[in-house]
């Protein structure tokens, strides 16, 4: 199993549109993907299930929710008991795969500042260093559970910063994947945002060795797989002259670039979602759009299989 | 008054004709400003910008730089100003900085000129870099 978390800090850079249509053309190529919305716009959620579905079957007891409630009050709970199985798109990929989801909740938005309340209790630097460390990586002991067992992939929607459910994906994953728009407000901090990313998971890697616990927990070198350029709009079967540069411009910064970028579709950006299907599963969905997902796909799980990137 | 909107009315018809006939592509391209809509009188014709420059002053400009050098150069610079200097230095005339900014994987326009491609050479080379540098050093 390979657990890929899907990040950038800013918004709107096409995240969850990435995250949706990878899991779902990985599943209808017969791979079996899960899916973990753990972003407060629990947008990942609204792509599979209505909002009155996730109100009535899901928001009680059936997020993600659920799990963050039992890590903040120091009660076991299994994460596996949170797996659903967005109906629509199960029957769209059949026999093929499987797509499961854990829910996310609005209320992930409290999150932080609830569980560095644990960590603030603490008595000490070392105690404080040790609950740090402990609540990090409740997510990456939570995915040991037999429940995961069966999957190929786990895709995290992460929230667009880097507090405390980030930074328990960041450790919990084998890799990353950034998404970002072609435009200059957006890849102003990719350089920033990936030193950040490599300072998290220093940290985590120093205070398990200086807490001895390296035995316990090995350190962790995670794979950044690169940057995937979203929305990007074509003009002549190529990118537009101002998207050229700025993925040269990334290009020219050495940070990994994917070679297939998402073109830029209205159905694809703008209704996303609104069926329960993402468009990699759609029926009668535009060729071209289906074609560009598949590309990606097929460049995500190569970078994946040989682990291509930035080793952190 | 009634004739002028009655002249209104054409020129409207004669617009939607012209927009009828863009191709998707064509419309992309408006909207990114990278095309305009003209009005030729009958009689003329519409020269591109670079053959008319051509036509006007012959260059005696170097034909050509070593790109891998050029880009090795550009990555060790550090403030946009001396990257264009180093870029002007080269005395390049605009077909020979188009051709050098493609082999860097730019996509110039055929008529683009000198000062523009060499705004994009140091837009892509060096400007990430001073903007990385200034967002960092918080």
């Amino acid at each position: 199993m390979k657990v890929i978390s899907v990040i950038n800090y800013k918004g709107g850079v096409g995240k969850t549109t990435l995250t949706a249509n990878l899991g779902a053309e990985l599943a209808a190529r017969g791979q079996r993907v899960l899916l973990m919305d753990i972003d407060p716009q629990i947008s990942l959620t609204l792509s599979f299930y209505r909002p009155a579905e996730w109100q009535h079957g899901l928001r009680e007891n059936g997020t993600i929710l659920r799990w963050f409630d039992a890590v903040a009050g120091n009660r076991k709970a299994r994460l596996g008991d949170l797996i659903a199985t967005p109906p629509r798109v199960d029957e769209a990929i059949g026999q093929r795969g499987r797509l499961d989801l854990i829910p996310g909740h609005f209320r992930l938005l409290h999150e932080d500042i609830r569980q560095r309340g644990r960590v603030g209790g603490a008595r000490g630097i070392d105690d404080t260093r040790r609950r740090m460390v402990s609540l990090s990586r409740q997510l990456a002991v939570a995915l040991r559970e037999p429940a995961f067992e069966d999957y190929d992939v786990v895709l995290i929607d992460c929230p667009p910063n880097f507090g405390i459910a980030t930074r328990m994906a960041l450790i919990a994953s084998d890799c990353t994947v950034t998404p970002t728009r072609p435009d200059y407000l957006s890849t102003i901090g990719l350089r920033y945002f990936f030193e950040s990313y490599d300072r998290v998971i220093s940290e985590h890697n120093r205070e398990i060795l200086s807490l001895g616990e390296s035995d316990h927990d090995p350190q962790l070198h995670p794979v950044f797989l690169g940057v995937v350029f979203t929305m990007v709009r074509f003009l002549s079967g190529q990118p537009v002259r101002q998207h050229h540069m700025v993925i040269q411009q990334a290009r020219a910064e050495e940070l990994p670039v994917f070679d297939t970028v998402l073109r830029f579709n209205a159905a694809l950006y703008d209704e996303a979602g609104e069926g329960g299907i993402p468009v990699a599963l759609g029926s009668g969905g535009n060729p071209e759009v289906l074609a560009n997902i598949q590309d990606l796909t097929t460049e995500f799980h190569k970078r994946l299989t040989n682990d291509e990137g930035v080793r952190l | 008054m009634n004739e002028l909107a009655a002249d209104l009315g054409r020129v409207t018809a004669a617009v939607q004709k012209v927009l009828r006939g863009l191709s998707d592509e064509d419309i992309t391209a408006l909207l990114a400003g990278e095309g305009t809509i003209r009005f030729v009188p009958k009689g003329h014709h519409v020269t591109p910008v670079e053959r008319r420059q051509r036509a006007a002053r012959p260059s005696t400009a170097r034909a050509s730089v070593n790109a891998d050098d050029v880009k090795a150069h550009l990555s060790a610079i550090s403030t946009e100003d001396a990257a264009v200097s180093y870029l002007t230095g080269l005395s390049l005339n605009a077909a020979a900085l188009r051709a050098l900014a493609a082999e860097l994987g730019l996509r110039p326009t055929s008529s683009q000129p000198a000062r523009a491609v060499v705004a994009d050479l140091v837009r892509v080379f060096v400007s990430g870099r001073v903007t990385n540098r200034a967002v960092r050093s918080y």
